[in-house]
């Protein structure tokens, strides 16, 4: 069996070696969730990728789809389980901020069978436009939240939400971090559980908020939390880790948590940590019981001090003396991510055991490192076909244009060469940015991926339709969700299970809103010149679109590499027009690495010298 | 041995995700009880820098290598070497360095294998350079740099991983002409070094 097979069929007490993502798949598989959706975002997308191949695997099928965003991904997810079904669906963080709407009033008309909204974290930023913590959404919705540590426990905490939902009838969401989605370890499967299916049964003045029955709603909602509050209390998630008597104690939840048991094995100190698991409602008798006879607690946590601060609420509604700190005082960083070396200084420095490990030499040597070390950021792959499309835009449009980029691989177009990408909100943001920017008098193009465009882009184009904003929007259509690991969207005519279903363009959509469009190949460049330049002649009031499609470079069969000739000169105008990976330079001309073309021709097409020439035979590298 | 931390670096591409793998999994078979990987995806896998920390042994509690507590070090390139040495703050950890430049690309800097070198060499209990792309170009193809490195790692007894249960590893991870290349490469790196 391969790995897809364990996650799906694996028995009870198996011992897999997972990905937190793969753990929380095996947690849904586990729970017989029987609607699942998403929209694919780092660090979540593994829990799709596997669900969308265990799905066709399971001897029980259950329904997997990957939405055209997060709030439709919510919804579909959602009302299956108001009517139901047991449900799941997750999203990156960002992603919730793109459902919160449904979010919100999920709370209050709730669920009748187990529903779970998985939200991934990314501290530090790794793939992600900020490092808000969507812990705060737990609390504004007022729902609640489970917070795994390692793999483990990310699948068991998403199996064990299921039940808290199912008993208090409304979604739970569960907080991952990508130290905890991308985290490899041992994981004990545990069994498939049968949940029988219901029917939706109607109820308008439960289901329906009109601002009588959602009043109404609210008051259940609260109740239902301080239902929550109990099993919060009881819940195995939340314990005391080497409960010695002792005078300090230490508070933590998520990946923090790990960091500060091995922090406290370093430092060798016995201190007794409270491990919260359940972090929405807290269990306050629990927290209590822990900080009495306490004379100083540290929390640790990832990102915003939440528990900090809500445990500080809870020791001076029970009127303790104990001194509660954390990032409040400094003690840990509220950017980036910890470790256990930031932990460990923070707890030795809160706690006077005069045992911080020097991280000056360290970060002198980093600053010098960095200063002599070029850069290497994340670059368009060899051969990629944005290439060629910014390649064509910039030669054909004045560099003062304001270039407003969207979510996607084609973000990098902001690096050299072609620096094309001044603004940059989120989702489907390009076109209602440029929108912004042609209103101040500057001329705006938009750039916007494919599956972005299905996101979100739908509704900014047809605003800038509606309202007559003169924008160019370029639609960079590399026929799959490149960025997040290459799944289907609307324009490939594949679903999540592999069925066949209509290709949408947004040709179609031009069509249907009456706006001047013109689709090339990105890998054609004179021929795309003359095409662009004509629309652009025709262009009358209002936004025109570009198409530029070209499979993504790394699904794309090479039958051809291009090799450089003698009469290169050097001058590296394909280097600086381009910037492909492929191209290096040796002795003065320039070489293309062979192992790494993909055969796209860009470079032998920008070549004034002609230098650039086909080979048919692949070279081994 | 209580813990085993191996920082493994590299160009998005190389198999440095791979390579952690094929580290862990090796040392689960062993019967080390705990392993644990910490990766990064997305984003920094286009070509970018690619980090990836390998844990095993009795106790593995995180998955980030606490900067004091680094036992081998694999760079795939040189410049991602020299990027992350700063992360090894003990000195009682061994290196095994890819001699191989990836240079990023419209970089104009240029830097030799020396300068790089020069600047690691105090910083490792032991350091090797070996020429693993070279090699793995030898034994079939490029791609297997990273098998190279970690044949040279146990040649240099830097790993308390055995060669055979590597290569059972290999032949759950990889099928067809992917594993053969990638058996060849280890078994030539093997032989290359023990002749030195």
């Amino acid at each position: 069996m391969n790995l897809y097979e364990r996650i799906a069929l694996g028995e009870k007490g198996e011992k897999l070696f997972l990905l937190g993502n793969e753990a929380i798949a095996r947690g849904i598989i586990e729970a017989d969730a029987q609607i699942v959706t998403t929209y694919p975002g780092t660090p979540s997308s593994e829990i799709g990728n596997t669900l969308a191949v265990t799905s066709r695997l399971y001897d029980k099928p259950y329904y997997f789809e990957f939405s055209v965003n997060e709030k439709v991904a919510f919804e579909v997810a959602a009302s299956a389980a108001a009517a139901g079904y047991r449900s799941a669906t997750f999203m990156k963080h960002v992603g919730l901020n793109v459902a919160s709407d449904a979010l919100m009033t999920s709370a209050y008309i709730g669920v009748t069978s187990g529903f779970v909204v998985i939200t991934c974290d990314d501290p530090n930023c790794w793939s992600s436009q900020n490092e808000q913590d969507n812990r705060f959404y737990a609390y504004l919705a007022n729902l609640p939240l489970l917070e795994p540590s390692n793999p483990q426990e990310a699948k068991d905490m998403t199996k064990e939400a299921f039940s808290i939902s199912e008993k208090l009838e409304v979604p739970v969401l569960v907080r991952s971090t990508t130290r905890v989605s991308h985290t490899r370890g041992v994981v004990f499967l545990g069994g498939i559980e049968n949940i029988p299916t219901k029917k939706f049964v109607k109820n308008p003045t439960r289901f329906v908020p009109v601002p009588a029955v959602a009043r109404g709603r609210h008051k259940i909602l609260l109740k239902k939390m301080s239902e929550a509050k109990e099993l919060s209390e009881k819940s195995i998630f939340n314990f005391v880790e080497s409960n010695k008597e002792n005078i300090y104690g230490v508070v933590a939840c998520g990946a923090a948590y790990s960091y500060t048991l091995e922090a406290l094995k370093n430092l060798d100190v016995e201190i007794p940590v409270l491990k919260l698991g359940m972090t929405h409602p807290l269990p306050e008798r629990k927290i209590v019981d822990f900080l009495k006879n306490k004379d100083k607690v540290v929390i640790v946590e990832e990102l915003e001090p939440i528990l900090e601060t809500q445990i500080r609420a809870i020791a001076q509604r029970n009127k303790l003396g104990t001194e509660i700190v954390g990032k409040n005082e400094g003690f840990f960083p509220r950017v980036s991510e910890l470790n256990v070396v930031y932990v460990l200084n923070g707890l030795s420095a809160a706690l006077n055991l005069g045992k911080e490990i020097d991280l000056a030499k360290m970060r002198e040597s980093m600053e010098e490192v960095r200063s002599i070390v070029p850069n290497r950021p994340p670059v368009l792959c060899p051969g990629c076909p944005h290439m060629g499309s910014y390649h064509i835009i910039k030669r054909l449009l004045p560099p003062k244009t304001i270039w407003s980029s969207d979510i996607g691989c084609y973000s990098l177009g902001m690096n050299e060469p072609f620096k094309m990408a001044d603004i940059l909100y989120c989702m489907g943001s390009s076109i209602g940015a440029a929108s912004g920017i042609a209103k101040t008098g500057s001329k705006a193009v938009a750039f916007i991926g494919d599956s972005t465009f299905w996101h979100a882009g739908l509704p900014e184009l047809v605003n800038a339709v509606y309202n007559k904003h003169d924008v160019l929007v370029v639609v960079l259509d590399n026929l799959t969700t490149a960025m997040t690991g290459h799944q289907v969207n609307p324009g490939t005519g594949k679903t999540a299970r592999g069925e066949t279903t209509k290709v949408l363009t947004p040709e179609f959509i031009a069509e249907a809103l009456g706006i001047p469009f013109v689709t090339v190949d990105p890998y054609e460049i004179n021929r795309s010149i003359k095409l662009v330049k004509e629309l652009l002649k025709r262009k009358g009031e209002g936004p025109a679109l570009i198409v530029f499609r070209q499979k993504c470079a790394l699904i794309r069969p090479v039958s051809k590499i291009f090799e450089v000739t003698d009469k290169c000169t050097g001058c590296q105008i394909c280097i600086n027009s381009l910037g492909c990976p492929a191209l290096t330079l040796k002795n003065g001309r320039v070489f293309i690495l062979g192992n790494l073309c993909r055969g796209c021709s860009l470079c032998a097409q920008v070549c004034p010298f002609d230098a650039i020439k086909e080979v048919r035979k692949r070279v081994k590298g | 041995m209580k813990e085993y931390n191996v920082l493994v670096v590299g160009v998005g591409g190389m198999g440095v995700l791979t390579t952690a793998q094929l580290l862990a999994r090796t040392a689960l078979k062993q019967g080390f009880s705990k392993a644990l990987i910490g990766e990064i995806h997305g984003m920094a896998q286009r070509g970018g820098s690619v980090i990836a920390e390998v844990r095993f042994g009795e106790e593995i509690l995180s998955p980030i290598i606490p900067f004091h507590r680094n036992s081998l070090y694999l760079a795939l390139e040189l410049f991602e070497a020299l990027r992350y040495s700063y992360r090894v703050l003990n000195n009682d950890c061994y290196a095994v360095l890819n001699n191989f430049f990836l240079k990023p690309p419209l970089s104009k800097i240029e830097m030799s294998s020396e300068t790089v070198l020069k600047y690691l060499r105090n910083k490792f209990e032991r350091m090797e350079v070996i020429d693993a792309t070279k090699m793995a170009k030898e034994a079939g193809s490029s791609v297997s740099a990273n098998v190279a490195l970690v044949a040279a790692a146990t040649a240099f007894k830097f790993l308390p991983l055995g060669e055979d249960s590597l290569k059972e590893t290999m032949k759950e991870m990889f099928k067809g002409e992917n594993l053969e290349l990638n058996i060849k490469t280890f078994d030539y790196t093997i032989s290359r070094l023990g002749k030195r």
